[in-house]
């Protein structure tokens, strides 16, 4: 009798095993491919790009900024969507296509939805490359897009794709391919402020400019931590000018409580810290020299 | 052969208890996609960012539980919180922006310690650009799950 039990309860346990190892299997044939294809390279740890990735501003935001100061949209400042074969190997995708979440970013605020269909088509392409596609609807995407009444919709679904994509990334420990998205993504925001600032030299443009700082040491970091490989060390070196002229522009927070109001049953909070940015004789116009060439260097 | 059967009843209970005791709502299913619904309702003029499943065991009330991430914001943006609690929870979930990991300042939150009140969604006038925390927790430390929306105005 107790033998049975026994032998009863064993076959129970591995029979548990092999039913959860067979379904996680047929669900996850692509992750293994994927892992079959590449496998991290880059030696920094995921609570550093966890970090990395949670402290870079949104497309979004970007956008925002430039649309509040009163710039007009400028389609010339977007990446040509022609000729995706100039990126050759996956790292080189990964970053055009953060690149190109950017672009779309810019493009959904200003709701130039007619501009968008060349970006999705792109995304989708170098998505298929890297096998990430299954994180957009490009369907329903491309026919939001045709009609320009559907530009919020557009815009929520574009950031949800991105958001699962980067959280799969992060979560099947694609690190590498995850700091190429949020550094394409973020070479392009900084190349179209810094563009705009060239054209419109105003105080506030001039600090959108400066206040990239932060993003420039924390990407360094993460670059100059990954050098092991290559191309993340050449990436590296391609930024180190950069890095270093941010070192001429000094920020200074002064941090106060902020003050709360409820305006008809709604909390606002509003942040009364200051920030002073000083920066060094031509630093602001030989950052934004640096970036446009960084970019264009990248990307173009 | 009573007892084989008995043998397979236990497992099957014992692993269902497992899970039970395991879920922050004692077994109903918080897969978040219903408050996240909800949220979307509640953007209005703000565009989503980020959003956030939460799902918290309880703990002890002078130390809660909490999920934290870092966020980036840029001065002259308004940025709206949305907290959407599990109809299942206890109490309600919290959403705080705090200046530094070690919560020593905070900026903005959905709940008001004073009053007891909560929010439903609360806005953050910002003025300084930087990295800031963005905290979760259940009102008295209870156990839960939600959503929390982080999106700016557009």
């Amino acid at each position: 009798m107790k033998k049975s039990t026994l032998s009863i309860i064993v076959s129970f346990f591995f029979l548990t095993i092999l039913l959860v190892s067979c379904s996680g299997k047929a669900d996850n044939s692509l992750e293994d491919e994927m892992n079959k294809t590449e496998v991290s390279k880059i030696n920094v740890s995921k609570e550093a790009i966890d970090k990395l990735i949670q402290s870079f501003p949104s497309p979004i935001e970007t956008s925002i900024i430039i649309k509040k100061a009163g710039n007009a949209f400028n389609s010339e400042l977007l990446i040509p969507t022609k000729k995706l074969d100039r990126f050759v190997s996956n790292y080189d995708k990964a970053m055009a296509m953060g690149a190109f979440g950017g672009d779309m970013g810019y493009i959904n605020i200003y709701e130039k939805s007619f501009v968008a269909i060349d970006y999705l088509a792109a995304i989708r392409s170098l998505s298929v490359d890297l096998e990430i596609d299954r994180f957009f609807d490009f369907e329903s995407m491309i026919r939001m897009a045709k009609s320009s009444s559907n530009i919020d919709s557009l815009m929520q679904m574009s950031t949800e794709s991105f958001n699962g994509m980067e959280k799969y990334l992060r979560e099947k420990g694609r690190n590498e391919l995850s700091v190429l998205i949020v550094f394409g993504t973020w070479v392009e925001g900084s190349y179209i402020i810094g563009y705009i600032a060239n054209d419109n030299m105003s105080e506030e443009m001039k600090n959108r400019v400066a206040e990239q700082k932060e993003s420039v040491e924390k990407i360094y970091e993460v670059l100059q931590a990954s050098s092991t490989d290559k191309y993340f060390a050449n990436l590296a070196r391609q930024m180190k000018p950069l890095l270093d002229l941010y070192k001429k522009v000094k920020i200074e927070k002064i941090i106060k409580e902020p003050e709360m109001q409820e305006v008809n049953g709604e909390l606002v909070f509003i942040d009364k810290s200051e920030t002073k940015i000083h920066a060094e004789g031509n630093a602001i116009q030989n950052i934004i020299d640096e970036t446009i060439k960084l970019r264009n260097q990248l990307l173009k | 052969m009573k007892s084989k059967y008995f043998i397979f009843a236990l497992f099957i209970g014992f692993g269902g208890l497992l899970s039970i005791v395991n879920s922050p709502l004692g077994g109903s299913k918080c897969t978040g996609d219903q408050e996240y619904a909800i949220g979307l309702t509640m953007l209005e003029k703000y565009k989503l960012i980020k959003d956030y499943r939460v799902s918290l065991k309880g703990g002890n009330p002078e130390k809660p539980p909490t999920d934290s991430y870092m966020i980036s914001l840029k001065a002259g943006l308004k940025y709206r919180l949305i907290p959407i609690s599990n109809p299942n929870n206890k109490t309600k979930m919290i959403m705080s922006i705090y200046l530094n990991e070690e919560k020593t300042v905070l900026l903005a939150t959905s709940f008001n310690k004073v009053t007891g009140k909560h929010y439903p969604k609360i806005d953050f006038n910002c003025r300084t650009t930087g990295t800031f925390y963005l905290f979760y927790e259940f009102d008295a430390a209870e156990k839960g799950c939600g959503v929390g929306m982080f999106s700016v105005e557009n």
